[in-house]
């Protein structure tokens, strides 16, 4: 009897063991297999993410590539006018009228490129600009799609969910049409597409350079509400940019436009100085002492910026041209400001130039709204910028109920080995959400990508992913 | 009597263990499989898993939404640029299938000849095709030529 009842009682332990076991490494595989979902998810995500951030790059690259030969064509369209600015008032006798012959001749050629290439240009930032904001939304939908359904084909009863930061915002955003426009026309300066249009279409060019001072230009007088937006708003131009002294009417407006500020510092002078009727038109520059007079010379705002003031030695005496005044400075020291009309000059050729080109030779005028003139969208970038943001990361979620047979001799086993007293098992009941991750960048830490300067990185496709547990910020 | 039940107890242990052994395996050799895979720009990998088989499969899994992109691209005659496979290369996973036996043992619970199954499957990383200072010139002469040279 007692060997009975011993070996039932040795047989039930053994039984238990034996299930006890069997359900603890069913719930070993039971959590390793779901998780291995989630790593699904999140590799599918994160991989079609950095495809999409390729993509963006390929719509970056062919809308800089097409702004290049904009570049070269408006820039030999600029040339051509003010090649005829130059050449039609000498028709019919001088020899240069040829070039307004040829001008008229081949004039209608070079417009039609312009219409098109401003045309495609326009059609292609527009469309492709928008893509790049959408193409992460439409990747996340199509993948969380395909590894739900995927992952249900495996086990129907595994729940998948997705935290992914397409759903909350724009990850790349705009803001870097300078950039493309800058590495267009570093593109193109070496290239045949600038000064295409001579000697093809007029020889010689009087404005031999123009092209290429142009296309260098174009990227600030295209581009340039962003390059004002990125350099801090600007703050009245002046030095850069293309000059046209060729041309009489520029040449013309520039003398007058000068002569009308030297006009204004004498006026100031004169008040100054309490003779007021000696500023007018015609008088010729003179230097007034105003040592004597206790009023301070008041120069209106345009002319501060020509008017420069220098210290008088006796080893080293004032070099002074043009109009101005003279004052004792402390310890008795002769200060000379004088107007530098040089200076003023080839600021006033450099804006005079630009506003001729865009009013009488049809470059574009530059908007308020970039994107909306370049075809109502832009290149993309990183939203939070950089190579590694943040928010270019997303996760997937597994979970999956044990199965409640498992379950049920779990319970069953340690309510007999604790003779009654073990609650069920939480540890089986618990819901489990498996979490995986993934993040995608660009490789500018090592490798050949290394080298590529961080504004450049939205036009080189090397965006690659790999696979993390948490995104920083984010995910629980 | 008493040894006898022992000796059940512990040829059903090791005939848990094994199968647990040969299922582990299976599960190993899919993981080992599919990362060396995945991480290889989806060229199937085996895996040093001892008595498993693997077998490795890359399925195209979709392909990018941009169709609109891909059609004006190419109107503008482009499309044999390094960076142009990126609009229309189908993406890809490996699927790993590996199984493995378990050994056998004596008695009745014996879970020899039984064949286990893990299965993995991953995204797979890409081979960059640009250089790293881009391909624009690429897209730009193309352009030039077949729409704008010779005015």
């Amino acid at each position: 009897m007692a060997l009975t009842v011993s070996q039932m009682f040795i047989g039930a332990v053994s039984l238990g063991i034996g299930m006890f076991r069997g359900t603890e490494v069913n719930a070993a595989f039971h959590h390793e297999t779901t998780r291995s979902h989630a790593d699904y998810g999140a590799s599918k995500l994160a991989a079609d993410h950095a495809r999409a951030a390729n993509v963006v790059v390929n719509n970056n690259v062919t809308m800089g590539a097409i702004m290049g030969p904009r570049f070269g064509v408006e820039a030999d369209n600029i040339t051509m006018d003010a090649n005829a600015a130059i050449a039609c008032p000498t028709c019919p006798n001088s020899p240069t009228c040829k070039v307004c012959l040829q001008y008229k001749a081949n004039k209608p050629r070079a417009l039609a490129k312009q219409v098109w290439v401003r045309a495609k240009q326009q059609l292609l930032w527009g469309t492709l600009g928008k893509l790049s904001g959408d193409i992460d939304k439409l990747s996340f939908q199509q993948a969380s799609g395909l590894i739900t359904g995927d992952v249900a084909k495996a086990d129907s009863k595994v729940r998948m969910r997705f935290e992914d930061p397409s759903s909350s915002g724009d990850l790349w955003g705009g803001g870097n049409a300078d950039v493309a426009c800058k590495l267009a026309m570093k593109d193109m300066l070496p290239s045949p597409v600038t000064g295409h249009a001579f000697p093809l279409l007029i020889s010689p060019n009087l404005l031999e350079g123009l092209p290429k001072t142009l296309v260098q230009a174009m990227p600030q007088m295209i581009c340039k509400a962003t390059s004002a937006a990125s350099g801090g708003g600007g703050g009245g131009g002046g030095g850069e940019g293309p000059q046209l002294p060729e041309i009489k009417a520029v040449a013309d407006q520039t003398r007058n436009d000068c002569k009308a500020l030297e006009d204004q510092m004498r006026c100031a002078v004169g008040a100054a100085s309490g003779n007021g009727g000696s500023c007018g038109d015609g008088a010729e520059p003179e230097l007034a002492d105003l040592s004597e007079v206790a009023g301070k010379v008041e120069l209106p705002s345009k002319v501060q910026p020509f008017v420069s003031c220098a210290t008088g030695t006796t080893s080293a005496p004032l070099q002074v041209s043009g109009g101005g005044y003279t004052y004792r400075g402390k310890g008795g020291a002769v200060v000379s400001c004088s107007f530098d009309r040089g200076k003023c000059e080839d600021q006033k050729l450099t804006e005079n130039s630009d506003t001729f080109m865009r009013e009488k030779l049809g470059l574009p005028k530059v908007l308020s709204n970039l994107a909306q003139s370049l075809g109502g969208s832009e290149t993309r970038k990183p939203s939070q910028g950089g190579s590694n943001p943040k928010n270019f990361c997303t996760c997937a979620f597994s979970e999956k109920p044990v199965d409640p047979t498992m379950v049920g001799i779990s319970d069953a086993v340690r309510k007999i080995a604790s003779f009654g007293a073990a609650d069920d098992s939480e540890a089986l009941r618990k819901k489990r959400d498996y979490r995986s991750c993934g993040r995608w960048y660009f490789p500018a830490r090592s490798g050949e990508f290394a080298s590529t300067p961080e504004d450049e990185q939205p036009f080189v496709a090397a965006w690659k992913w790999n696979q993390t547990t948490k995104c920083e910020g984010g995910g629980s | 009597m008493v040894m006898g039940w022992f000796v059940v107890l512990l040829l059903g242990e090791k005939g848990v263990s094994n199968a647990a052994d040969a299922r582990r395996s299976a599960e190993s050799a899919a993981e080992e499989s599919a990362t060396k895979s995945a991480a290889n720009q989806c060229q199937p990998q085996g895996a040093s898993v001892p008595k498993t088989q693997t077998s490795p499969s890359v399925i195209a899994n979709g392909k990018p939404q941009v169709e609109s992109a891909v059609a004006l691209v190419q109107a503008l005659g482009l499309g044999q640029q390094r960076t142009f496979p990126n609009y229309v290369k189908p993406l890809q996973n490996v699927l790993v299938q590996a199984r493995s036996q378990a050994d056998e043992v004596a008695g009745d619970v014996n879970p020899g000849g039984k064949s286990f199954e893990g299965q993995r499957d991953l995204g797979c990383l890409e081979k960059p095709i640009d250089a790293p200072k881009g391909s624009m010139d690429e897209y730009r002469s193309k352009l030039w030529e077949q729409n704008l040279k010779g005015y």
